[in-house]
């Protein structure tokens, strides 16, 4: 079986100006390129402690030991691997695309997002772990590392399907079980659920550094339909046949509104949210979040 | 260059237009649903309004285009195309040819005889007995309208007929010296085959028509030589004559009318009551204009009456030494029209018909617009499909 690269050509390489960053200090163990509270071997001097056995003779500091005829072993600062989630929506209307372009639905994109931190993830030598929520089962693949975890997730992702509604809170507990405190989570949804918002907000408040893209179709930016028009929703099935031309303006202005509130309780809760249209390019919301200092200097530039 | 329709009717195909107006009505969004997450922020329930929208616009014109250019198609279509000018010249067969380069006629015009076919001057003029008017006629009707004619013709015409010839343009009369030969009359005319039937009271105007008769057959041959018919009204009229004089009163019988009705001509007195000659016409008036005979027609026949009473004294020609002619005259049932004339007198007057229109159908050329309208709107509804289900 050949698996159709989900990243195009022209996202992967400007995936090269991308740096995975995080605003809190790392938690993981290991060696890695994140700021992190664990101390070690490392360039930015962190203290010095009395020796104790085991330790390496060449950490004791030699001048020092001159000086007060005691050995201390000097101590820096360790970078740390970060751990990024990627939390994806697989519900019913993810599977939503617009007419224009039917095979590149929600869902699609997000899968394409994922695979883009992933391969971000794997450069830095950082930790990715992936998480698919819906009703029918929840889909987790644990935080590794390596090319070998990419294949597998990358595996996982090509087998994702949208269907079913947002689970219930026991259902949902996993989530809790594998995302620890001081790690980075990409949600990846139409943010149309509460539930899902919700566990947004009570993983910021728990310590986590969310990152939410909002994915949304063409369609309902614009709404560009005309004459009678027969509308469902695939999660609730439920049908509306309305005048779309006499709806518009209705529609337009209710849903920027809602937009606007849910981006008023992101940033309530410190969750770093952009919106993606699907006709976007694809790295458009990982450049708003990870475009490293250096690039964003030279781009002001 | 103009266009014309020979079959009208062939418009009503037009009807079919309705046929991709409803094809192309956009009714098919209401029928399937459209995935829409965002559902609950389109508030109005309003009902769709039926405003008449169509769909894929230019595939429709392209269908509109193709039925349009079908109905023209089977309303035929013509246009009168223009040719350009061209002058004929023709000769008639016996004028002298030798005179033409005096005639300063261009050079650049067409040569022929005026004989069937219009064959090439070059050619020996074929033999025809075909009359000159209507072979004038023929090529009158032939030629484009804006074609000019120079007639070269004999001093002499033979092959003309009752009608002064009319052509729907004017010709260039020439006229060269030569003859054109007289045919020789093949029909000759019958001897008149008289019968006489009178009633008691005209017993003596019979007399004048007997010696009309004695005197016809002076002239003729001894084996043509015939005995008098004269008879009492009741005795039948055998078959074979041909003429009648009718002296009686009153409506004339059943089997005479009959006998008119086949062919006969007859000729009754002043006192015979016959309806038909109330919309008679003068056949015969004398030197005083006084209307002697009235005819008129009757089946084949026809039929004549004296206007006068059959008495010397009423009518002074009956004595006249020319009356066995004019009577011979009146009942020839057949008289042949001259036919040879001088072609000076013999001009063609303008006002016949105007030739036609050389027309030239543009089936061909629609055919075409049609089969490349055809190949464009399979190519443009297919690509449609086929950006629709990918």
């Amino acid at each position: 079986m050949s698996i159709i690269d989900l990243i195009p050509i022209d996202v992967r390489a400007r995936l090269k100006a991308l740096r995975l960053q995080a605003r809190r200090i790392s938690g993981a163990q290991g060696i890695g390129q994140h700021q992190s509270r664990s101390r070690g071997a490392g360039l930015e001097f962190a203290q010095y402690r009395a020796y104790e056995p085991g330790d390496e003779p060449r950490q004791i500091d030699w001048k020092l030991y001159a000086r007060s005829d005691k050995f201390f072993v000097r101590e820096a600062e360790r970078d740390s691997p970060l751990i990024v989630w990627c939390l994806i929506d697989a519900t019913a209307s993810m599977g939503q695309s617009d007419a224009a372009n039917p095979a590149w639905s929600r869902l699609q994109a997000a899968k394409a997002l994922t695979a883009c931190v992933i391969e971000l993830a794997l450069k830095q030598g950082d930790l990715f772990g992936l998480i698919a929520v819906n009703d029918v089962g929840l889909r987790v693949i644990n935080a590794g590392s390596g090319t070998r975890h990419r294949d597998l997730c990358l595996l996982e992702l090509h087998k994702l399907k949208a269907e079913g509604a947002w689970p219930n809170e026991t259902q949902c507990r996993p989530i809790w079980e594998r995302i620890g405190a001081n790690t980075l989570v990409l949600l990846l949804s139409d943010d149309y659920d509460d539930a899902c918002v919700a566990l947004a907000e009570r993983l910021a408040a728990a310590r986590r550094e969310v990152l939410s893209v909002q994915i949304l179709t063409a369609e309902e930016r614009d709404f560009p339909f005309q004459g009678g028009h027969r509308f469902r929703d695939a999660e609730t099935d439920t049908e509306l046949l309305t005048d779309a031309a006499a709806s518009r303006s209705g529609f337009i202005e209710q849903f920027s509104f809602a937009k606007k509130t849910l981006s008023a309780r992101f940033a309530a809760s410190g969750i770093n949210h952009v919106e993606y249209v699907l006709d976007q390019p694809l790295d458009a919301p990982l450049r708003k979040f990870f475009l490293s200092r250096n690039s964003q200097h030279q781009e002001s530039v | 260059m103009n266009f014309s329709l020979l079959l009208p009717s062939g418009l009503l195909a037009l009807t079919a237009l309705i046929l991709p107006l409803l094809i192309h009505l956009s009714r098919r969004s209401e029928q399937k649903p459209t995935d829409f997450a965002a559902l609950r922020w389109i508030s109005a329930q309003l009902r769709p309004r039926r405003k008449l929208v169509f769909q894929e616009i230019l595939l429709l014109i392209l269908r509109i285009l193709l039925l349009v250019a079908l109905a023209i198609f089977l309303a035929k279509p013509t246009s009168m195309h223009a040719v350009p000018p061209k002058h004929w010249v023709v000769l008639v067969p016996g004028a002298d040819i030798s005179g033409i380069k005096n005639l300063a006629l261009k050079q650049t015009s067409e040569w022929h005889w005026l004989t069937p076919g219009f064959p090439d001057f070059k050619d020996t003029p074929p033999a025809s007995d075909v009359p000159v008017s209507s072979l004038l006629r023929e090529l009158d009707a032939l030629l484009p309208a804006n074609a000019s004619v120079t007639v070269v013709v004999p001093e002499t015409l033979t092959g003309l007929d009752g009608e002064r010839i009319r052509l729907g343009r004017k010709v260039d009369w020439k006229i060269v010296p030569g003859d054109m030969p007289a045919k020789t009359r093949t029909e000759k005319s019958q001897p008149i085959r008289l019968a006489i039937r009178h009633d008691e009271k005209h017993n003596g105007d019979a007399i004048y028509f007997r010696a009309a008769h004695a005197a016809w057959q002076t002239e003729q041959k001894v084996s043509e030589k015939q005995a008098l018919d004269s008879a009492d009204i009741l005795s039948p009229i055998k078959p074979d004559r041909s003429a009648l004089v009718w002296l009686s009163v009153g409506e004339l019988p059943v089997d005479i009318r009959d006998w008119i009705n086949k062919g006969g001509s007859i000729i009754v007195s002043k006192q015979t009551v016959v309806p038909e000659l109330k919309s008679g016409v003068a056949a015969w008036r004398n030197e005083q204009g006084k209307v002697l005979t009235i005819a008129a027609p009757l089946g084949q026949g026809r039929i004549m009456q004296w206007q006068q009473e059959l008495k010397p004294e009423a009518m002074p020609e009956l004595l006249d030494a020319d009356f066995p002619e004019k009577l011979k005259s009146l009942l020839q049932t057949k008289s042949l029209a001259p036919t040879r004339a001088f072609a000076k007198s013999q001009t063609p007057l303008i006002g016949g018909q105007a030739g036609p229109k050389a027309l030239q159908s543009l089936q061909t050329w629609l055919a075409l617009l049609i089969a490349l309208l055809l190949v464009l709107e399979r190519w443009l509804a297919n690509s449609s499909r086929r950006r629709s289900a990918a």
